[in-house]
């Protein structure tokens, strides 16, 4: 019997969740059910554009926190 | 002593030398508590922006997130110090959550929620590589990006904190229900509406990158 795969174990699919029976499965899924890609599509797109919208602290902070850290650690020795 | 290698697709940039970008958190925060600086250094450089981005996204300002993105800091380095760290590996998911709770500590104190928008001043620039693209490209590409950005901090709360535990702070589904307190499908829900309600959100512009990024 097949097995009926949600939106959410596509998602869990897309997160690298899902086990290695059940990602092969959603990718034997992915190629016969177009409906299925296509949500398959928007959530990797999605996925990847929160990743290259992530920004970056400023330099002068990351310095900050890194002087801390050597600071204290000369202070604890 | 002994340390784990990280696979090839873990890699990000960083200052530190190739033999610490090989080495995988647990055995980095281990390395840093026998008193190696370059170890921490390494896990700064390779999870700074999802820290960041994961502050900013909950506190909506730039300037208050780089405080609070130092005082969590802080408070992990006297963790790790005093030695109360034991994590097993999760770094990221437990310097995201002391980031979330000073910010709700803050709000808490303060009396005061969110309001303002993102605004990209001098001195912060985006990890978007550029290079290949054309200005214009470029441009319409940040602006995309930063509205994104805001149409997460617009999310309903439980959404927008789903999204973050799991996008930015790299937390399972299982993790986020435990965290939360509600079922492993619940968060499932709230992390697929609001994907749904971004993407909703984002088409809703004209703008070609939009259609583009929406289109595949």
């Amino acid at each position: 019997m097949t097995k009926h795969y949600s939106q959410h174990d596509l998602l869990r699919f897309v997160y690298g969740e899902t086990s290695a029976i059940e990602s092969e499965n959603i990718v034997v899924l992915l190629d016969t059910d177009d409906d299925f890609r296509k949500t398959y599509k928007n959530l990797l797109t999605l996925k990847v554009a929160m990743t290259r919208a992530e920004k970056t602290p400023s330099t002068a902070l990351i310095e900050n926190i890194l002087s801390y850290s050597r600071a204290t650690h000369l202070h604890s020795v | 002593m002994n340390y784990n290698m990280r696979s090839h697709s873990a890699f990000s940039k960083s200052s530190t030398t190739p033999r610490y970008k090989m080495i995988d958190d647990s055995s980095l925060v281990n390395l840093y508590k026998e008193g190696d600086e370059k170890a921490f250094e390494e896990l700064v450089n390779r999870h700074k922006s999802k820290i960041y981005t994961a502050i900013l996204l909950i506190v909506k300002d730039t300037y208050l997130a780089e405080d609070l993105m130092q005082e969590t800091f802080i408070k992990a380095i006297n963790t790790m110090r005093s030695g109360k760290y034991n994590e097993q590996g999760k770094f990221l998911p437990w310097i995201v959550r002391i980031a979330h709770n000073l910010a709700i500590d803050f709000f808490r104190r303060d009396k005061r929620y969110p309001t303002t928008e993102l605004d990209d001043n001098g001195q912060m620039f985006n990890t978007l590589g550029f290079a290949e693209d054309s200005a214009e490209t470029a441009q319409i590409r940040k602006e995309t990006y930063t509205r994104l950005r805001v149409l997460i901090q617009q999310l309903p709360e439980k959404q927008r904190e789903v999204l973050i535990m799991r996008h930015y702070a790299e937390m399972t589904f299982q993790e986020i229900a435990e965290a939360t307190g509600v079922s492993v499908n619940t968060a499932l829900g709230r992390m697929r509406y609001a994907l749904i309600n971004l993407r909703k959100n984002m088409t809703k512009s004209n703008t070609d990158y939009d259609q583009a990024l929406f289109s595949a």
